[in-house]
């Protein structure tokens, strides 16, 4: 095992220095000024003295490669850089929006992981049943459905239509804002308002989530439930099952205890490219659901050409997107006795 | 032995006794569900083709005294709040849309095909910097390289939303074609391919590549709902498209503000993209069934 995970950290060092590499290209690739592009454009906004300022903190005079290599100084000392809009440390910005992201998407896996694997499940079991059917249905909606539009249908149809869930608009009510207001421990809002004894908030948070937490859920659920039905299919066809089946098992022993443990396998191999479902769709999702997260920052900074931001946030969604990935062989390599690490 | 019996065989081993009519539904399911695509998909492209036809008004023309009025025998998709009719937009969109997409495929395959073929006909250290770049653009998730790209030129010209998004789907494509190559590489018509004489350039084009293409044509047919996906998101956040441009993503975000109150505006867009990316994606899983049997998953 030991060589198998210094060969891959290996290889994620190796990945994590090309993404540095083409995050600073792309932010340098500008036909023309770098600094007046991040400023704002044309130049009349932006006074001389930011210019100057800009052109010194990333070093734009000097040669590309020895721009990188501060670029590279600073990315290792924990300086992301500075907001050319609101004039802040990105990193202090994206710390403080990185909790809402995390809750929405741990949520979005909560939904999206068990009901993908129950729905699968129950496809395979009971093939060609209206269960089976419906799971293909979801499943057909979840891949091919834009994200935003699945959520602005959401949105018309529990909020404008039913009325069921608050409107959506940020993580709290205004009311429970001011009323019963989270005190911040954490920073995420979830956990501080149970540490914190605010039943209130934590109801009034739970609804809010509801909805952009389903939307970031649907194409993992499809992506899931797709994945368990065929590997269940395959399990279910293999000799140990039919012997089970022989031995007298019942259909509920077969499926759970013997076809499910093995069915699982290859699903947690999805559950890596989820990642990068789940950190794209975060960024449409936070974006319409008003969302106060890391993915609704990223877009704010992209439609203002905040170069510094944009340049943190494409980082963090590749590096994080690597070591999800990662994460999820070496736990693969861990629970599967037959992967050999040559 | 054809694609589908050998398929069903390992699937429904298990279930012996009752299969025969089971596989029987299944594989008429999944070529209806495959026809399908197909239909969708020819729909789509004679809308493209006959869009100046079909409209029937000017999708450009604003009109204040005909804002967002509901679906109509005169506006039959409603219209915008500029007054704009919805379907005659939603319509030509569709050239926009699909000539966006193919670009990108374009451009992904060739790059991609090329790099791939180059890495495992030379291998080496070519191979293995080919493919360490691969790791790192399959590093960023699409939506997001294409982000960054187009924020960083700062212009939303067609080429450079085609460049930008086609930056992250060249490496499943290269890696695609260095699996093939290296798996036929030493193969008894190549090798005696090269005991005749032919150069390189003409055993990689003439007897490797040509190998590769089925493969690839899947994955492509695939990729393409996923590519449209992330066109439409890209415009819908205001990247993709130029203003005013008819465009299904953009259309969305258009009637966003208006989701209480006027329905259509975003509904009809939107389904637009939905149905053609499942066109796209049933046809693929056809055709993978096709191709490759083994490889039986998504449906």
């Amino acid at each position: 095992m030991a060589p198998y995970l210094a060969r891959r950290l290996g290889s994620l060092a190796l990945v994590v220095f090309g993404v540095t590499v083409v995050v600073f290209v792309i932010s340098r690739v500008v036909p023309g000024d770098v600094a007046l592009l991040w400023t704002g454009q044309r130049g009349d906004s932006a006074s001389a003295q930011t210019l100057r300022l800009i052109r010194e903190q990333y070093h734009l005079d000097r040669p590309l490669a020895v721009q990188y290599l501060y670029y590279v100084r600073d990315l290792l000392q924990g300086d992301l850089g500075i907001s050319v809009k609101s004039n802040r440390p990105v990193r202090a910005e994206l710390a403080e929006r990185l909790p809402n992201t995390i809750e929405l998407g741990v949520a979005a896996l909560l939904i999206g992981v068990p009901v993908g694997i129950a729905l699968g499940v129950l496809s395979a079991t009971r093939r060609n049943s209206l269960v089976d059917h419906s799971g293909r249905v979801v499943a057909l909606v979840g891949v091919c459905m834009p994200v935003f539009w699945l959520g602005l249908l959401l949105q018309m149809l529990l909020y404008y239509r039913l009325g069921l869930l608050p409107s959506p608009g940020g993580r709290l009510s205004d009311v429970v804002d001011i009323l019963a207001p989270v005190q911040k421990v954490t920073g995420f809002l979830l956990l501080d308002s149970v540490l914190t004894g605010n039943p209130t908030a934590l109801w009034d948070a739970l609804l809010h989530l509801a909805m952009p937490a389903t939307t970031l859920a649907m194409p993992l659920v499809a992506l899931i439930s797709r994945m368990t039905r065929s590997s269940m299919l395959d399990v279910l066809s293999q000799d140990y099952i039919r012997t089970a089946r022989a031995k007298g098992i019942g259909a509920r022993g077969v499926h759970y205890r013997h076809a499910l443990r093995n069915a699982l396998l290859p699903v947690l191999t999805v559950v890596g490219l989820a990642f990068g479902t789940l950190l794209t769709g975060s960024v449409v999702t936070e974006l319409i659901y008003y969302w106060p997260g890391v993915g609704q920052y990223a877009v704010q900074a992209i439609l203002a050409y905040d170069g510094p931001v944009i340049m943190a946030f494409t980082a963090f969604a590749a590096i994080t997107f690597a070591v999800a990935n990662l994460g999820v062989d070496l736990l693969y390599a861990l629970v599967d006795p037959q992967i050999r690490y040559s | 032995m054809p694609s589908s019996i050998r398929r069903s065989a390992t699937l429904d081993a298990g279930q012996a006794g009752r299969w025969p009519k089971r596989r029987r539904t299944r594989a008429l399911l999944r070529n209806r569900l495959s026809l399908l695509g197909l239909v969708i998909i020819a729909a789509l492209v004679l809308v493209a083709a006959l869009a100046p036809w079909l409209v029937r008004h000017d999708p450009y023309a604003v009109d204040l005294s005909r804002r967002l009025l509901p679906p109509s025998e005169a506006h039959w998709f409603g219209t915008d709040s500029a007054g704009q009719d919805i379907y005659s937009r939603v319509v030509h969109a569709t050239r926009l849309d699909l000539t966006l997409s193919l670009l990108v495929l374009l451009v992904a395959t060739t790059t991609g095909s090329a790099l791939g073929l180059l890495s495992g006909y030379t291998g080496g250290r070519t191979d293995g910097v080919i493919m360490r770049l691969t790791e790192v653009f399959l590093a960023f998730p699409g939506l997001i390289l294409a982000l960054a790209m187009v924020a960083a030129v700062g212009s939303r010209s067609l080429i450079v939303v085609v460049m930008a998004i086609a930056l992250r789907w060249w490496a499943p494509y290269a890696r695609l074609m260095r699996a093939q190559v290296l798996a036929v590489r030493h193969s008894g018509y190549v090798e005696a391919a090269h005991a005749l004489g032919l150069s390189h350039g003409r055993v990689l084009l003439r007897y490797i590549a040509p190998n590769s293409l089925s493969p690839i044509v899947v994955q492509a047919t695939l990729d393409l709902g996923q590519i449209i996906l992330t066109a439409a998101a890209l415009s819908f956040i205001g990247l993709g498209a130029q203003p005013g441009e008819p465009e299904w993503g953009r259309m969305v975000a258009d009637g966003r503000e208006y989701l209480r109150t006027n329905w259509w505006v975003a509904t009809f867009p939107g389904s637009a993209i939905f149905l053609s990316v499942l066109g796209f994606n049933l046809l693929g899983d056809g055709l993978r069934d096709y191709f490759d049997p083994r490889l039986r998953q998504t449906l």
